[in-house]
């Protein structure tokens, strides 16, 4: 492998999705060429925790039941504080805490949320897919803005999402 | 805030008193080099973002920037967003959610900037020189941006002296407080970047989601109202500063869905129309029980549209400009 391969086979490399034969080349040629492998190593912190951490997200086919359970009712699946809140808590007892879940998310975000410019209140839609589709419509445009702030807008456009209650 | 205050005079002096010959730039030369190196820079760095205003929020994620062909960044924290990979290659962007086992694709940011496609009305905003200051270890012009007429937002910028690259970004209220902040803590500038980068490979049994294909060209009322199918709605009042910057229609449900836009050259908020029938029966229910605040915006039904606003306004501009919609 020179160079030129190397560069781009870089991003399936950062991202270990390079089949084992490429993956040996590749490596092989980091270790003589040190220039491709500083370039790896500056770009490998940027991807290095995609494929651990897939394994981990996903802990016990716990996500699996509670899709099954009860996120058939939404097509858009809101994960948020809720979920996270009954997560290991197991499915036999998520009746009951589901009638519990929405109360305590919404102690626990009027104590998280404070003063923001806009809403204090976030309220279930009724309809997650279509706030979905108007906070990606406008965040989209808004940074669109080579002034904006971007990476504050997608923090803040996923927050709200996720604080979004069931 | 009073070590903020301080620290910007001591600036602020240091900076008044520094030696003619120094030929420090104006702040609007600043500017307009920072949005020139927006286009070509490649860099890696780790970049933090608090949201103080909206819940106190700090995220760390890893950034790769090539100019306009590609963007990369990935979350190290908060935990919630951890391992999620948000990829733009400059056509699309991809959004991977390890928690949901979902890739989510949207319009491509950088082939918006690129085409500018929210036209920066360049004459609406001032740009101030207020000093100098360190930032992952290099040194960097702050400047301070704002409309001329608008009083929503402040935006300082803290611009790399030697490259032009915007190392840091905060955002201020209009009662001084400071509403976000992303800084880089290590930047490392690279001569390019792969084009791999910037898509995400996701593992097997990941969903991929499909949104609008491309960024939809920015229309003007009439030519949105000859798209929509129904009637467009728009506000007689606007903030002060604010203009109509332009409309976009898209597919919503089978049902087309206008957004209008308006900014003041820094922030801006759009007004989303779809006929009622478009939501879900919940929803409706709710909105004809009188408008509702939701996570996303302000919501209401009028001539049978469900209208939204949302943008990092002022609530009390949102319900003006809602009472004011017509
Ligand atoms: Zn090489």
């Amino acid at each position: 492998m020179n160079c030129k391969e190397c560069y781009r086979y870089l991003g399936e490399y950062v991202d270990r999705t390079l089949d084992d034969c490429a993956l040996a080349e590749m490596e092989a040629h980091i270790r003589v060429c040190p220039k491709c492998a500083s370039l790896a190593a500056e770009l490998g912190g940027v991807a290095s925790l995609v494929k651990s951490l897939d394994r981990q997200a996903a802990p016990s086919g716990f996500e699996d039941r509670l899709n099954a359970q009860i996120l058939h009712r939404k097509e858009e699946a809101k994960p948020g504080l809720l979920r996270r809140l009954l997560l290991g808590v197991p499915p036999e007892v998520y009746g009951y805490r589901r009638s519990l879940g929405p109360a305590l998310a919404t102690v626990l975000l009027t104590a998280a949320v404070g003063t923001s410019l806009m809403f204090t209140n976030y309220n279930a839609s009724g309809d997650a897919a279509y706030i979905n589709a108007v906070q990606q419509q406008h965040v989209t445009f808004a940074s669109a803005n080579p002034l904006s702030d971007e990476s504050a807008l997608i923090l803040s456009d996923r927050m709200k999402e996720l604080n979004e209650p069931l | 805030m009073r070590y903020l205050l301080t620290f910007t005079y001591i600036l602020t002096l240091a900076f008044a008193y520094a030696p003619a010959s120094s030929a420090a730039p104006s702040g609007s030369l600043v500017l307009k080099r920072m949005l020139a190196s927006e286009g070509s820079r490649a860099y890696v760095g780790t970049q933090v973002t608090t949201l103080a205003a909206d819940s106190n929020v700090t995220s760390e994620q890893k950034v790769a920037r090539y100019g306009y062909k590609g963007m990369r960044m990935e979350y190290l924290s908060p935990q919630r967003l951890k391992g999620e990979v948000i990829a733009d290659n400059g056509k699309v962007i991809m959004h991977y959610i390890p928690s949901r086992k979902v890739v989510r694709t949207h319009p491509s940011r950088l082939a918006m900037q690129r085409q500018r496609l929210m036209q920066m009305s360049r004459g609406n905003l001032k740009a101030k020189l207020v000093g100098s200051d360190r930032i992952a270890g290099r040194s960097a012009y702050v400047i301070e941006v704002s409309p001329v007429r608008s009083r929503v937002l402040t935006r300082k910028f803290w611009v790399d002296t030697a490259t032009w690259v915007k190392l840091k970004t905060e955002d201020i209220g209009p009662n001084g407080a400071v509403i976000s902040t992303s800084y880089f803590k290590k930047i490392k500038y690279v001569p390019s970047i792969p084009a791999s980068m910037f898509k995400v490979n996701p593992p097997d049994g990941v969903r991929v989601k499909r949104g609008p294909a491309s960024a939809s060209r920015l229309l003007s009322l009439e030519q949105a109202q000859d798209k929509a199918g129904f009637r467009v709605l728009s506000p007689s009042y606007l903030p002060p500063g604010f203009r109509f910057a332009g409309a976009t229609v898209t597919r919503f449900r089978g049902d087309n869905m206008v957004a209008v836009r308006y900014t003041d050259g820094m922030t801006s908020f759009s007004i989303m129309q779809v006929p009622d029938n478009a939501l879900k029966p919940r929803f409706q229910r709710r909105l004809r029980g009188g408008p509702e605040r939701t996570g996303a915006g302000y919501s209401w039904k009028q001539n049978g549209i469900s209208l939204t606003i949302i943008g990092r306004i002022p609530y009390n501009q949102i319900t003006n400009i809602a009472d004011s919609v017509k």
